[in-house]
């Protein structure tokens, strides 16, 4: 039966701000259901309080909320557009359990509205633990010995029962947050207490360790008519132990004999029917390597990251196809859109093997545990597709930006070999270039299974490179070397290092496709990957069409990271849309599986691979593109900029020698000189002596970086000669080759710009201001549109600035600037010749479709003819305020203290008439919840201490207690603001800072620190207690002042009007 | 790191050569060029006597992955002429692993090809249908002369080649006390997971060669009959149709799979078409006309009924494949038979329509009250 009658109106909650364990596939998962639903004639009203996604864009829905995702604001959505019915598949967890309330409250009952995709009995049998337990039991698949406990003491009787290690997981949290492993009694008290706490229900299951198992997924769909297919089945590199999303993860299982494939296929689609999803579901089981039992780990009745690979990695649309379910039609009736002329109700076949690399934060959190368990940690991932592991393998380990283009890690390889074999066993986000070291070393492969249990069969073909590099290394270069290093994934680059010779005839890559059949069907959708065949399918491709249309390649963003998140995919994908409308073909190169734009229709062509140098090149000799497109996709297209300009392409837009003089210090110098704009005073150094000087020079605070950054990586705020000496250690023992920048540190109003330019005129859709002063960076500052204080004059200077720096850079397209207002005078610190973090919010809220207007003007059209003006756009009703979200829950050790460094994952927006009320509703939306009165704890730095009287003093007439160690406490009484002294930690061991966090006394943590990142300091461990604790935690004086205000403000988020976006 | 030099070719019928590396015994064999989208199950599918003459290209590029052992085996050895993988997996990992698959086609004298794009001549076969083709380890001097043995090559008497000589066995269900019923196999080709899946239902079994005489499957008294799978052309064997018409003409409930549904057709009057290129795969869906349900079914044929043959008196399409429309199994109406191109379930292959024995030893119970 086609689409059901009763369905017109159609609700679709997304999945809110990025955070760890909920990134861009749900963006991916919404968008396709949007278009799914609009497809179908459907009205589609949309909630997100994400402004960085596609699926928030106008052409997806016909009415948009970029609101707060709780439920009251949900429920007055509900009743302002009456929908009919609800989707709650689509938006991960955050969506999921929203709809569950809704229903279980009798809300949607009460209006009318049907739930799509899910019933709350079906994901009560997944969630509840125990619930789940028994229905497994009742259909005889068996379960990991586990029990319900809403108790400490429970939890530990229990594991005297089943032994440690035990697993701990907390009901109904995001990723796993708050579950461990507890190897004795002492550590499960700890965790116990913790997954207790951050449980909405108070309740973990307590589970007996399987770590060591084979970890195997599968991804089912199923309709109302019991039809029921699985779309992939998957295998984790690392056992059991290692939570999926921070496993590196191959498609299809490739270790399992048929009987076993069979058994756990058989047992995911019993699992699917018992449960009666409607939809997507993830099927995760643990297979004991040596027999065949197995155990049912975790059921998940929704689109999730995994379908997200599996729809990428098989060509699949899993959200496209559950949606489509969800509204009525069974998978005979749905066709398959890669091959156009197959249904949805097949397995897929699959002719090559899928990699998935995890990208770690760890980079930018050198003090974070880097040990991997059952919490996620990676921000995001990459894909790669190649005809055999090795291949594959290598793909990804140099797709995902590491710096690497082999399994070495040099830094391993000074390790002795007993270091070596010591380290196996740790489990980190290394522990695949440690096995490698160990590998070359000759531990034999048995040893290292023993060890880390990862199976013998990808240890195996992990020796395979290793011997082949040892090949290369004895310098004799035959052809059939070559050709064989090509096929397992080594760059023209690498076999040059390490056989010594210079390679005469460079193969370039064969493109084969991605068509869900293995071939047995010819399809429409053309999806590449590259490997070294005769056969190149995408030329055949390309020639067969023959099409006259101008080709652009555009470059994506790869894997989401802290710094370079979704943005820049929404910034890609429109371009590539605007492209198509200009009569372009847009083709897309991009590695990363949770996005919109490797959706295998977003372009005219998806090419899957890395984005080195080398993927390039051979992706421009197959298409031989018009021209390419590098300014939407972060730094990961940019730096590709100078390379393809030395090729002889065509760089469409700001060109190769404009981004150069934007990023080089010393051209960026002459260049601001001939504008006549001033920026930070700063100095060029090389070594310690060098810097101490300059800082001397400059007078502190001053700002230290290395001089290629990006996200503010590795940049910190010098107070004294002191920090100065610390951080040139920490810089010349990595053997920085660049130098090191040092700027004078003014502390002024942040603003930042985003600007169109055709290289003579520009239009600035907005000017935006921090919260913060300079110094947090520009990510992870409360920003808001339009600026809120800044002087006619200044925002005169701020344009003419704009205009001058533009037009000088002859940019064409997008241009991002951050200038610091400081006494009256503005300063310029940065110059992005590139798309920006702020790009997709400013477009909403202004209206202006900034990616499209730059891609017409990258093309060749005048921003005159455009018909959105030049100069400043004109201002609408609407103050919209960008509030930054984190993931310091997920991250152990982590410093909260915000500065120089980006440290959030994501963001929320809140859109209001009133400057306050949007930033309560981003405030709400980010998380806070605004609770007054209560009790603030403040502890700040020398410097602060002054300013922090006006914020103490605010929340002290609010109804306030306000705490304070020692300092603070008389400074704050001694001006009248009554505050409770409390001790140090190494005060008082029972009774001191942490304690009285312990108690739940404490609502807001106000902590601004000297000196910060160590978690041995103080200072870290009270904001970490807070993000244990769940305690909203201050790391700025302005952000804690803009909350006080906040909550002095005599309303609450039921007060603010819901604004639908798409009438803006 | 598999580091052999020995390089194998396989020349096709229309003279398209591929040259890779050797794997497997050396020689030279001739057949048919077909290919499985099956991700697994590479062993089940080399002992598969429905194989036999054929040469079976692989999908999937990495073959070998866990192995070969024991137990995996459809039949007792190896039937088909030629075997072609990506790459193959010196290093396998299972518990149950007994040896590579090298070593493998090695003792089954099985000459092996890798190491060539395979997806590419999928994409030939896929384009010009299945077709014939030499694999061989000796260098091809003259193409000419190799591509007259090739268009020469005929595959004749396969289901005799496979059951020759086969014994009528008669095997007693353990389950119970008495078995409920008592089913023969008329063996074509490749019939032991059936006879597992009867056993398993507390059903004794007889195993038929289908050269006996009709009269001695009439004398072993069997309340219903299964035609198993089996390689070839189902129009072939007049001998083996003549028995089979004989059964239907008796009235014995019958239950066609693969092979025996095709010539179950043929024995009531449809005919037969080779398909372009045939089903190979786990992964076929069929769809149940009545009730609209899909399934998800391992196939393995190359001919088809020819729907335009279908007498709506005799029989009607039950089952249909859902990407090309073309006839998946049959019930019938005057005689008790239900067939199936598919395989319902077997060792190791998909489970979804395990159902279809239960509705076969249903038909046979009302058969045997009445």
């Amino acid at each position: 039966m086609p689409l059901r009658s009763d369905i017109k109106k159609v609700l679709v909650i997304g999945s809110g701000p990025i955070v760890i364990g909920q990134a861009a596939e749900f963006d991916y998962a919404g968008t396709q259901a949007c278009r799914a639903l609009k497809e179908e004639g459907l009205e589609v009203v949309l909630i997100n309080s994400n402004p960085a996604t596609i699926m928030t864009d106008k052409a997806m829905a016909d009415k948009i909320y970029i609101e707060p995702l709780t439920l009251d604001v949900v429920k007055r959505v509900i009743q302002i557009e009456k929908p009919d019915s609800v989707l709650s598949t689509l938006g991960g967890q955050t969506g999921l359990t929203l709809s569950m309330q809704l229903a279980k409250e009798g809300f949607l009952a009460a209006n009318g509205v049907k739930l799509l995709g899910a019933n709350p009995e079906t994901i009560d049998k997944a969630e509840d633990r125990q619930t789940f337990k028994d229905t497994m039991e009742a259909i005889g698949e068996p379960c990991i010995p586990s029990k319900v406990v809403n108790s400490v003491d429970d939890a530990v009787a229990f594991a005297e029962v089943i032994r440690y290690p035990v697993i701990v997981r907390p009901a109904f949290t995001l990723g796993g947050t708050g579950g461990g492993i507890a190897g004795n009694e002492e550590e499960l008290r700890d965790i116990a207490r913790n997954g207790l706490r951050l449980s909405p229900i108070t309740q973990v299951l307590i589970e007996k360790c399987i770590s060591g198992w084979k970890e195997i997924e599968f991804e089912v769909i199923r309709d109302r008519n019991d039809n029921c297919i699985t779309v992939c089945s998957m295998e984790n590199f690392d056992p059991v132990g290692v939570h999926t999303g921070d496993s590196i993860v191959v498609a299809p299982a490739v270790t399992l004999s048929n009987k076993e494939y069979q058994m756990l296929r058989t047992a995911a689609i019993n699992i699917v029917s018992e449960l009666k999803v409607e939809g997507g579901c993830n099927c995760q089981f643990a297979l004991y390597p040596e027999s065949m039992e197995y155990a049912v780990i975790e059921v998940n009745p929704r689109v999730s990251r995994s379908s997200a690979l599996a729809s990428k990695a098989t060509g699949y649309p899993i959200a496209k196809v559950a949606t489509k379910i969800a509204i009525g039609y069974t998978l005979d009736e749905i066709i398959n859109a890669v091959t156009g002329t197959t249904y949805a109700c097949f397995e897929p076949a699959i002719d090559y093997l899928v990699v998935k690399f995890p990208k770690w934060p760890f980079d930018k959190f050198v003090y974070a545990k880097r040990t991997l368990g059952t919490q996620m940690k990676a921000t995001g991932e990459v894909m790669s597709i190649g005809t055999s592991f090795e291949q594959g393998i290598m793909k990804a380990v140099r797709g995902v930006e590491l710096g690497l283009d082999t399994l070495t890690l040099p830094e391993f390889e000074s390790l002795s070999d007993k270091e070596v074999e010591d380290s196996l066993s740790i489990v980190d986000d290394r522990r695949i270039f440690m096995v490698y070291e160990a590998l070359k070393r000759g531990v034999p492969v048995e040893k290292i299974h023993e060890i880390t249990m990862i199976d013998e069969w990808f240890l195996y073909k992990m020796r395979n490179l290793t011997q082949l590099e040892e090949e290369l290394k004895k310098g004799k270069l035959t052809d059939e070397l070559y050709l064989q290093a090509k096929k397992w994934g080594y760059l023209d680059s690498t076999i040059e290092r390490l056989s010594g010779k210079k390679i005469k005839k460079p193969r370039f890559a064969a493109y084969k496709m991605v068509d869900t059949c293995a071939a047995e069907f010819e399809a429409k959708t053309p999806y590449f990957y590259s490997t070294y065949d005769d056969e190149n399918e995408a030329k055949e491709f390309i020639e067969k069409q023959n099409s006259d249309k101008k080709k652009v390649i555009v470059f994506g963003s790869g894997p989401i990271r802290i710094g370079q998140g979704i943005e820049f995919d929404y910034c890609c994908v429109h371009c590539v849309w605007a492209l198509k409308k200009a009569g372009y073909e847009a083709v897309i190169a991009n590695n990363n599986p949770e996005t919109v734009s490797t959706d295998f229709d977003t372009g005219d062509r998806l090419y899957f691979d890395p984005l080195t140098k080398e993927d390039v090149r051979n992706l421009i000799e197959t298409e031989k593109p018009y021209g390419v497109v590098v300014q939407f996709g972060g730094q990961t297209a940019i730096k590709l900029t100078k390379f393809l300009d030395e090729l002889g392409v065509n760089i469409l837009g700001t060109s190769s020698d404009s981004i150069d003089e934007a990023e080089d210090r010393e051209r960026f110098d002459e260049l601001l000189e001939r504008c006549g704009i001033p920026r930070p005073k700063g100095h060029t150094v090389f070594t310690t002596e060098e810097a101490l000087k300059a800082a001397n020079d400059l007078g502190y605070p001053v700002l230290l970086r290395p001089s290629y950054v990006l996200g503010g990586q590795n940049m910190i705020i010098a107070h004294s000669d002191k920090d100065v000496e610390e951080y040139m250690a920490i810089i010349t023992s990595h053997e920085l080759e660049n130098p090191v920048l040092i700027d004078k540190y003014l502390m002024g109003t942040e603003v930042e710009v985003d600007a169109i330019s055709d290289g003579e005129d520009y239009l600035i859709p907005g000017i935006m201001e921090h919260i913060e002063r300079a110094g947090v960076h520009s990510g992870d500052s409360i920003s808001v549109y339009p600026a809120q204080t800044l002087s006619h004059h200044i925002r005169r200077t701020l344009i003419e600035y704009t205009g001058r720096l533009a037009r000088e850079l002859k940019v064409k397209g997008l241009i991002n600037i951050q200038y610091v207002v400081y006494n009256h005078e503005v300063y310029v610190i940065e110059v992005n010749p590139r798309s920006s973090r702020t790009v997709p919010y400013i477009s909403k809220v202004t209206g202006v479709p900034m990616v499209a207007l730059a891609t017409e003007i990258i093309l060749g059209k005048k921003l005159k003819d455009l018909g959105y003006g030049t100069g400043l756009y004109p201002e609408g009703e609407y103050v919209a305020v960008k509030v930054p979200v984190f993931s310091f829950a997920k991250l152990t050790n982590v410093d909260t203290l915000l500065g120089p460094e980006m440290k959030s994952t994501g963001e929320v927006l809140g859109i209001a008439k009133r400057f306050d009320e949007a930033l309560l509703k981003g405030l709400v939306a980010s998380g806070n919840q605004m609770k007054k009165p209560g009790g603030v704890f403040i502890s700040v730095r020398d410097t602060d201490k002054q300013e922090v009287l006006e914020v103490a003093d605010k929340f002290e007439s609010m109804g306030f207690t306000i705490y304070a160690t020692g300092g603070t406490a008389q400074l704050l009484n001694r001006n009248m603001i009554a505050a409770n002294a409390v001790k140090k930690i190494s005060e008082d061991r029972d009774n001191n800072v942490l304690t009285l966090l312990d108690s739940g006394k404490v609502d807001y943590v106000i902590s601004t620190s000297e000196k910060g990142r160590q978690p041995a300091r103080d200072s870290v461990k009270i904001r970490r207690k807070a993000v244990e604790r769940s305690i909203v935690c201050l790391t700025s004086i302005d952000t804690a002042n803009a909350i006080a205000d906040v909550l002095a403000m005599d309303k609450t988020i039921d007060d603010v009007e819901l604004i639908d976006i798409t009438k803006i | 790191m598999i580091t052999t030099e020995k390089k194998a070719w396989l020349l096709l019928e229309d003279g398209t050569l591929f040259e890779g590396k050797s794997f497997g015994a050396e020689g030279s064999a001739i057949g048919e060029v077909i290919f499985s989208t099956s991700m697994a199950g590479y062993q089940e599918d080399l002992t598969d006597p429905t194989y036999y003459g054929q040469i079976l290209t692989q999908t999937f590029p990495l073959i070998g992955n866990y192995g070969v052992n024991s137990e995996d085996m459809s039949s007792d050895r190896c039937y088909l002429q030629g075997y072609i993988v990506r790459e193959w997996c010196d290093n396998p990992s299972n518990f149950r692993s007994e040896g590579d698959i090298d070593r493998f086609l090695k003792e089954q004298g099985v000459v092996g090809l890798c190491g060539i794009d395979t997806r590419h001549l999928t994409k030939i076969l896929r384009e010009k249908g299945d077709m014939k083709g030499l694999i061989t380890t000796e260098a091809i001097s003259n193409k000419a002369n190799a591509l007259k043995k090739i268009s020469k090559h005929t595959a004749k008497n396969a289901i005799k080649a496979v059951t020759e000589g086969t014994p009528l066995v008669s095997e007693t269900s353990q389950l119970g006390a008495k078995a409920q019923l008592r089913i023969g196999i008329l063996n074509l080709g490749c019939y032991d997971y059936l006879k597992t899946e009867m056993l398993s239902r507390n059903c004794d079994t007889v195993i038929f060669n289908p050269n006996q005489p009709v009269s001695s499957i009439f004398d072993n008294k069997v309340h219903g009959i299964i035609l198993s799978e089996g390689p070839g052309n189902p129009s072939e064997d007049k001998e083996i149709i003549d028995t089979i018409r004989e059964l239907a003409k008796a009235g014995i409930p019958m239950m066609g799979v693969g092979l025996g549904h095709e010539m179950l057709a043929i024995a009531t009057g449809m005919k037969c078409r080779r398909m372009h290129h045939g089903h190979r795969g786990a992964s076929q869906p069929v769809v149940d006309t009545l009730s609209g349900k899909t399934y998800i079914t391992f196939q393995n044929h190359g001919y088809a009924v020819n729907e335009e043959t279908i007498d709506d008196d005799v029989a009607f399409i039950r089952y249909k494949n859902v990407n090309d429309n073309s006839c998946e199994g049959l019930n019938y109406k005057d005689i008790p038979a239900i067939s199936f191109q598919f395989r319902p379930q077997g060792e190791g292959s998909e489970q979804d329509t395990a159902f279809l024995y239960d509705e076969f030893i249903e038909m046979v119970k009302r058969q045997a009250v009445l």
